[in-house]
């Protein structure tokens, strides 16, 4: 069957996301039959409040839970970010406490954990068990609080809430803004909002975390941002409590990842008044030119804005135009995290960047669901003009559509097209689709590290990562011989069995 | 021996649930596929632990019911049903059916699907109530072997073989090379192996598992759902007071005394020395191990693992290597394994001195190996980013197969020759220890600015 037979067609972005019913309701499982989502929100609730500084996690919920979050945190965010080891002391919920209720024992717990931890803050996560058996949690917060030197934070968690991404982060980033208080405004001051994974706080502990030379996004941000003659304020989410709690007093906020910085800012402006740049993930040379232009316009700093976006015209503006002389009547294939629910406004920035280089994107292996869960980002995309192509269809989640039968249904041959990845588990098959012959572009956010370069290819110096990038895939495809061993897995092994090889 | 237990309210250490043990053993049965019945961020744990994504497993399916907050209130027994359904469209030998911690508290009934017509004749359904507050890892073995075995197996004959169980409860990385080395191990003394409860299983073999007139247990926790039924299937369950097959004096104390039971100590005794001459010709007048050995020679360490790898790597280290371990961290579920790890550790504690903490929490296991100032940390990847942390070298070894272990020789750590492995690993760790090379950045030659 061919994709069309399974159901599957391409839809604009927009009508995508009209088709697709709210992920909560019933006619979206009839639409969508199968398992929802593929984390939990207590995974992605503890690995963000893991950004931030002098902070311990209690866990209450069974030692399981400590364990499934431990190995994301580690096997990421530790060791491709630089984030610190988390300590997640766990009220160990067994049989007893889910007959009998575990109340004193996570008051006891949180006691302890002041003592034994000494930390700045205990943000305390509860898992789906104490969410079902009902334990009052806030109360016995509140009855520890007295009792303890650690600001003590609330972060409703329970795994069977919000199974989408977008709304499960939509819910944990607005806990942030709970932390923060009312203050007097210090002029020309911005705040990067929306930072995730990435550790990052001050000017001073960025120098002193200078190890190597892959950036991280908001060092790249706040190049601009003083540039403009402005002055970094917070980076959230990072820092500790009190970095947090005087996030208000920034002039503007400028959001960098839309799923993390909408919420915040949107939330920031209600409480604080402080405004925000619409626009955000400033992948590809406009894209980052209209974020500075729109943080110069919010503080009349136009001429400086045009001054220096002309400058780093200038450096990148040769080989822009040599990529897009090799690009401009490919077909942009965009896999967005292999339907994982990893991926989307990333995939979309760069998408936007390939439709400036003047190729058309389309977008698969994005489930459905997902992209309704992520409205903030959706609608920024279509705010910015920016509404192509995507598979829609009967996706089950974490199984991609086959990359032959788009092929096929485009009809698209080798010279066609580029293939952006996004994730691990490429496709490639030594018989035909390798790099070798199809040229494939890295862009998984946690494996790209290119030097001098953010990892998502954010800002000036990300764009200009991406088009090496492309330019040298280019170039790779045309070997046409000995495949990758990658490849040969999962085709023919050597080049005497296939008679594409050198023939 | 100074012997410390964790006695606190709260608990911060890697200790996956019950429903992983289940998973792990389910996964090993060729032709076998998991309904997870529950939410996603646990159903995901499973799909990372089973047996296809570790090196010579094979793909076991994972199908979630991945139920959201209505069906919490509702239940989720329609989504199971719709989704036992789906799975049955193709044939498997065994349907597992597996509930995380929510699904448990709803009490959605899976016992009542076995009455279902759509199985198809042939298929085994297995249900499991197995959440993560039930306990651990080694819990959740016990119950699905037990289940496993139920039933299927019939009264026969007894051989006078051995039959693996549990290697993924020894808390070794490479837990799957293990039990293929250790299974070999046996068979070249002469010491019938033929089955592991359970890798790389076939559904015909739980037909005459009763066979086996031992079961020799790779975990040190007792685990007495399995208990009861070797006593029921008049099986001997193995448990001596021996370390695993870790390092020389280990293998060979541990290969004796099975080989005692057997009455081949001779034969044993042979493959040891055959083994030991691959060792004496890659090792012998070998410049770079003198080198090795003398480096490491009297450095401390820690170590932090699941009781039986931890205890016998410890012993290692200090008998074959004479490094100190200063600090070994246990984790265990039952006081057997705890008390088993005092027992093998009391010999060693006659000449060296080290402190033995009991399930510690992170936090305590790093105050503890900042103040023994050691050399070096071995532990599980999730614990590198706190020994390296703090300035300690670093080598994951113990838990399990999981993301960025980025060794792909089938060679095992256990035996004799395993200790090749070690050595080569342990010459990694020494120049994360031991070689300068901050200093080769700061000190790094730098042309006169003109």
């Amino acid at each position: 069957m061919n994709l069309a037979q399974k159901g599957y067609s391409w839809k604009k972005l927009s009508d995508l996301y009209k088709l697709t019913p709210e992920p909560e309701t019933h006619q979206a499982s009839v639409m969508f039959p199968g398992f929802e989502g593929l984390w939990c929100k207590l995974i992605m609730s503890v690995t963000a409040f893991a950004t931030t500084e002098n902070s311990v996690a209690l866990i209450y919920g069974p030692l399981n839970c400590n364990w499934a979050i431990r190995n994301f945190k580690t096997t990421d965010y530790a060791l491709f970010y630089g984030n610190a080891f988390l300590h997640m002391p766990t009220i160990n919920m067994d049989q007893n406490i889910i007959v009998m209720g575990g109340i004193d024992k996570l008051i006891k717990g949180i006691k302890e954990v002041d003592k034994h931890y000494k930390p700045d803050i205990i943000g305390i996560f509860d898992s789906c068990a104490p969410a079902l058996i009902g334990d009052d949690i806030e109360t016995a917060i509140q009855k520890a609080q007295s009792d303890c030197h650690a600001t003590l934070k609330y972060f409703p968690s329970a795994g069977l809430a919000a199974p989408w991404l977008g709304k499960s982060i939509e819910q944990i980033a607005s806990e942030y803004v709970s932390m923060m208080q009312p203050a007097t405004k210090i002029p020309d001051t911005v705040n990067i909002i929306g930072q995730y994974k990435e550790k990052f706080c001050t000017k001073a502990h960025q120098k002193k975390c200078k190890f190597h030379d892959y950036l991280d996004e908001a060092t790249e941000l706040t190049k601009y941002i003083e540039a403009l003659d402005l002055k970094l304020h917070r980076v959230l989410i990072s820092g500790g409590p009190k970095y947090i709690k005087t996030a208000s007093e920034a002039s503007v906020n400028m959001i960098s990842c839309p799923t993390w910085g909408y919420p915040i800012a949107e939330k920031m402006h209600e409480q604080f008044e402080i405004p925000f740049g619409r626009h955000s993930i400033p992948v590809g040379f406009s894209a980052t030119a209209r974020w500075i232009t729109e943080l110069a316009q919010m503080t009349n700093r136009q001429d400086k804005a045009e001054q220096f976006i002309r400058s780093q015209k200038t450096l990148i503006e040769p080989l822009f135009n040599k990529v897009k002389s090799l690009t401009s009547s490919r077909i942009a294939l965009i896999e967005c995290g292999r339907n994982t629910q990893t991926s989307f406004a990333r995939a979309m920035a760069l998408g936007r960047m390939t439709q400036e280089l003047g190729m058309t994107p389309f977008f698969f292996n994005a489930h459905p669901l997902e992209i309704k869960a992520k409205h903030y980002d959706v609608n920024y995309f279509l705010y910015d003009n920016f509404d192509p192509d995507f598979l829609f269809g009967p996706y089950p989640y974490q199984k991609s559509v086959s990359i032959p039968d788009i092929l096929d249904n485009l009809n698209l041959s080798e010279n066609d097209f580029i293939y952006f990845t996004e994730d691990v588990f490429p496709f490639a098959r030594s018989d035909d689709f390798d790099v070798s012959n199809a040229p494939r572009v890295e862009t998984g956010v946690h494996l790209r590290r290119i030097k001098d370069a953010t990892s998502r290819g954010m800002g000036f110096s990300g764009t200009k990562s991406i088009l090496i990038q492309i330019e040298q895939a280019l170039k790779t495809a045309m070997r046409k011989t000995r495949p990758s061993l990658y490849a040969r897995l999962t085709g023919k092994f050597y080049e005497f069995e296939n008679e594409n090889y050198r023939t | 021996m100074k012997i410390i237990e964790h006695n606190k309210a709260f608990d911060d250490r890697i200790y996956p649930g019950a429903f992983i043990g289940a998973t792990f053993v389910a996964s090993g049965v060729k032709n076998s596929i998991i309904i997870y019945h529950g939410y996603l961020g646990c159903n995901i744990e499973s799909v990372h632990m089973r047996s296809d994504t570790i090196p010579g497993g094979f793909y076991t399916p994972i199908i979630a019911t991945g139920l959201n907050e209505n069906d919490s209130i509702y239940g989720g027994l329609s989504k199971l049903k719709d989704t036992l359904k789906e799975v049955c469209r193709r044939k498997y030998d065994i349907i597992w059916v597996l509930t995380g911690d929510a699904t448990s508290i709803t009490a959605d009934d899976i016992h009542s699907l076995s009455s279902l017509d759509i199985i198809p004749a042939g298929t085994k359904l297995i249900s499991l109530d197995v959440p993560g507050f039930l306990g651990g890892i080694r819990k959740g073995t016990d119950i699905a072997l037990a289940k496993l075995l139920e039933n299927t197996a019939v009264s026969i004959e007894k051989t006078n073989s051995i039959c693996l169980v549990a290697p993924h409860l020894m808390g070794i990385k490479s837990h799957p090379i293990e039990a293929k080395e250790i299974k070999s191990l046996l068979n070249r003394c002469n010491i019938l192996t033929e089955h592991i409860l359970s890798k790389q299983l076939h559904i015909e073999d739980l037909d005459d598992i009763v066979k086996n007139r031992y079961f020799l247990s790779l975990c040190w926790e007792s685990m007495p759902e399995l208990e009861n039924f070797c006593q029921k299937h008049s099986i001997e369950l193995l448990n001596p007071d021996i370390p695993l097959p870790i390092g020389i004096a280990n293998t060979e104390e541990w290969l004796l005394a099975i080989a005692d039971i057997f009455n081949n100590r001779e034969k044993s005794q042979n493959i040891l020395l055959e083994d030991s001459k691959i060792l004496k010709d890659q090792l012998k007048h070998n410049y770079n191990y003198s080198w090795l050995s003398t480096l490491y020679n009297e450095k401390t360490c820690s170590i932090y693992g699941h009781s039986q790898f931890a205890v016998s790597l410890a012993r290692c280290f200090y008998y074959d290597f004479n490094i100190k371990p200063k600090v070994i961290a246990i984790l265990s579920e039952t006081e057997e394994a705890i008390e088993k790890s005092k027992r093998l550790l009391s010999d060693m504690a006659n000449y060296t001195d080290f402190t033995l903490l009991i399930n510690p929490d992170y936090y305590s296991y790093l105050q503890h190996i900042n103040e023994a100032r050691i050399d070096f940390a071995v532990g599980s990847i999730q614990d590198k980013p706190l020994c390296t942390g703090a300035n300690i070298a670093h080598m994951s070894l113990s838990g399990f197969y999981f993301f960025n272990n980025y060794n792909f020789i089938p060679w095992p750590y256990t035996g004799i020759t395993g200790t090749l492995s070690l050595l080569t690993e342990l010459g990694f760790l020494m120049e994360k220890a031991f070689y300068y090379e901050k200093y080769w950045k700061n000190y790094a030659y730098k042309p006169a600015e003109t």
